[in-house]
């Protein structure tokens, strides 16, 4: 007989005393003269003042088939009060059976409102930490505590690196850095005894390791627990697997948050690179005898490489250059920086201002950085003095460029230089155009010409040269106000893909 | 877009078709660094089945040509459709690379080009 088996004995009597009693007095009130219930070696309640001498019976009481305990009965016998009191014996050992379990369920109900109240408090107290490190060294100390074990680990491994990451609670920290590499790698459940554990690390009586499970992500991670007094049981591996759960969620929450981080922080960086770019392109065109300017650029939601500028200094001819650096992001609008600067370079100290000039030695100053970050640019600059009404020009394969002359159809001038950055050289040839009262030239990007529409349908070139014939009489703000509407309408509200950069030069009559 | 590469005589050849932009572009650049690390490298891109090409695989273009001719080898291109075109003559590209209408004549050329 065990000793819980005892306990169960007394208990049963301490609980139910007024059952007992009613099974004495039955017994009392037939004609015994005494009723005892005993353990294997005492007295545990006795009814009745009956004599030592007189006869009795005594049945056995049964636990689950194992003896427990007697029912006695002294001052009544035969066979018919033999098979009650068997009865009676039964009904105890029954009663007994309820009562553990009964017990075991209250047990269970406990634990699991204790568990439940514990999964509460991890959430509650590791919600309010944003830094999944933070959360997860709260949990493995969680998991230590109501798990009572020596020690727990919670490691973390994203597929794209190799060193898993640890937060760990209790001791054992030269075992835990020794296992947690080949539980990761098994990537299952494991609960192990003293047995199986003896021989591959040395220290660990107990083990209990539960995968964690990140939706959506590639992370593996798991839950480990170390040692606890006893072993690890069934209802141990369901809260590792409850804690381990929580763990999966509060990793969701904390990639959802650092991403959500990274892109507020390279949002922030881009509207900074967008502002600082806005800003290096003129705020206002120059005011130039005989010349109507206008400039503008549209940025698409990234910043891009297009830029404008206008250079005049007095006694110096206006120079006017347009440019679109191949691909889009921040590599793009650095290197728009460093071509807007190297035509400004050129165009302040060279001596004999010519734009072949201009456009060749800042070209050469590139070449090198476009080809180690392998893109180019599209250039235009123009050079005009307000005495010959003449626009000189290079063109290094920049597109459109739109020439309308008084009175004539608008024509596309092709460019005959290649881009900066793709030769050495961009092969420009000094060209002209006049620019007298009602000549019309239009600079933009191809963010006009290669806007689509809803349909898939490209604005083109030919839509640009017609559009300009129908307003090119107008003033060079309008002019660029319904060049801007006419493709903004032509995509229909769609987003805009590209940069959008236009300069128009009108020729006036001089004050 | 698809590409297929192929070599003739020693020349690496790489026919694309579809539409050549950003998200294509990678791809090609990453063909034209496995092909110019050997030296001379020559190279052939026929375009005969793209109808699109963009700012971005023009750089791609650029750049495996520029690296073909630092290790004293060469990078054509051929059979470029009629849109493909206008933007190489628009950009003056058409100046700094050589085309040729077929690619048997792009490869003949490679394959007798003396390499100085």
């Amino acid at each position: 007989m065990s000793i819980s088996a005892i306990t169960i004995l007394q208990s049963l009597l301490d609980a139910q005393p007024r059952r007992f009693t009613t099974l004495a007095q039955a017994w009392l009130s037939g004609g015994a003269s005494c009723v005892e219930i005993c353990d294997l070696q005492r007295p545990l309640a006795r009814w009745g003042a009956g004599a030592a001498g007189d006869a009795g019976m005594s049945v056995l009481i049964c636990y689950r088939r194992d003896p427990v305990g007697e029912l006695r009965v002294y001052g009544t016998g035969g066979l018919a009060q033999h098979v009650r009191l068997e009865a009676d014996a039964d009904m105890i050992g029954q009663m007994l059976r309820l009562n553990t379990e009964v017990d075991a369920v209250t047990g269970e109900l406990v634990d699991t409102q204790d568990q439940l109240l514990a999964l509460y408090q991890i959430n509650r107290s590791a919600g309010g930490l944003l830094r999944l490190n933070e959360a997860l060294g709260l949990l493995a100390d969680e998991a230590q505590r109501m798990l009572k074990s020596e020690a727990a680990f919670v490691c973390m491994r994203d597929h794209g690196d190799s060193q898993p990451t640890i937060y760990q609670a209790g001791q054992h920290t030269e075992q835990i850095a020794n296992l947690h590499q080949q539980l990761l790698d098994a990537g299952h459940e494991q609960l192990l005894g003293a047995a199986e554990l003896r021989t591959r690390w040395p220290g660990i009586r107990s083990l209990l390791y539960v995968p964690i499970v990140v939706r959506g992500a590639t992370i593996s991670g798991g839950l480990g627990l170390i040692n606890r007094p006893g072993t690890f049981s069934s209802p141990d591996l369901k809260l590792a697997r409850a804690i381990a759960e929580q763990a999966g969620m509060m990793i969701e929450r904390g990639l959802l948050y650092q991403d959500q981080i990274d892109r507020t922080r390279m949002q922030t960086e881009m509207d900074l690179a967008r502002t600082v770019q806005r800003n290096l392109l003129p705020h206002f065109p120059p005011v130039v005898p005989g010349l109507d300017l206008f400039a503008r650029s549209l940025p698409a939601l990234h910043v891009g490489g297009d830029f404008f500028d206008f250079v005049s200094a007095p006694n110096r001819p206006l120079v006017i250059a347009l440019g679109d650096v191949t691909g889009k992001g921040i590599p793009a609008a650095l290197l728009m920086a460093m071509v807007r600067t190297a035509l400004r370079g050129k165009t302040n100290y060279l001596p004999d201002l010519d734009p072949v000039k201009i456009m060749d030695r800042a070209s050469q100053d590139l070449y090198a950085d476009f080809t180690e970050v392998g893109m180019f640019a599209t250039v235009f600059v123009g050079m005009y003095t307000s005495a010959e009404r003449i626009l000189y020009y290079a063109n290094a394969g920049h597109a459109p460029v739109i020439y309308r002359p008084y009175g004539a159809l608008a024509r596309l001038l092709e460019a005959d230089g290649v881009p900066m950055g793709v030769l050495d050289d961009t092969l420009c040839t000094l060209q002209s155009m006049p620019m007298g009262p009602g000549d019309l030239l239009v600079l933009a990007t191809d963010g006009f010409n290669e806007a689509f529409s809803p349909t898939g349908e490209m604005f083109s070139i030919e839509r640009l040269l017609t559009l300009v014939d129908v307003i090119g009489d107008q003033p060079a703000a309008e002019i660029a106000e319904a060049l801007f509407a006419a493709v903004a309408a032509f995509c229909a509200g769609g987003e805009q893909s590209d940069d959008q950069t236009l300069v128009v030069v009108k020729g006036v009559p001089t004050p | 877009m698809q590409q297929v590469s192929r070599s003739i005589n020693d020349v690496a050849v790489l026919e694309l078709s579809g539409r050549f932009d950003s998200h294509a572009a990678p791809a090609v650049s990453a063909w034209m660094d496995s092909v110019t690390g050997r030296q001379p490298a020559r190279v052939v891109v026929n375009l005969s089945g793209v109808h699109f090409i963009d700012s971005a695989a023009l750089s791609a273009l650029v750049s495996g040509m520029k690296r073909c001719r630092t290790g004293k080898g060469e990078l054509y291109l051929c059979c470029l459709q009629q849109p493909v075109r206008i933007i190489f003559e628009l950009t003056r590209l058409n100046r700094a690379f050589t085309i040729f209408d077929e690619e048997a004549i792009a490869v003949a050329m490679l394959t007798d080009r003396t390499i100085s």
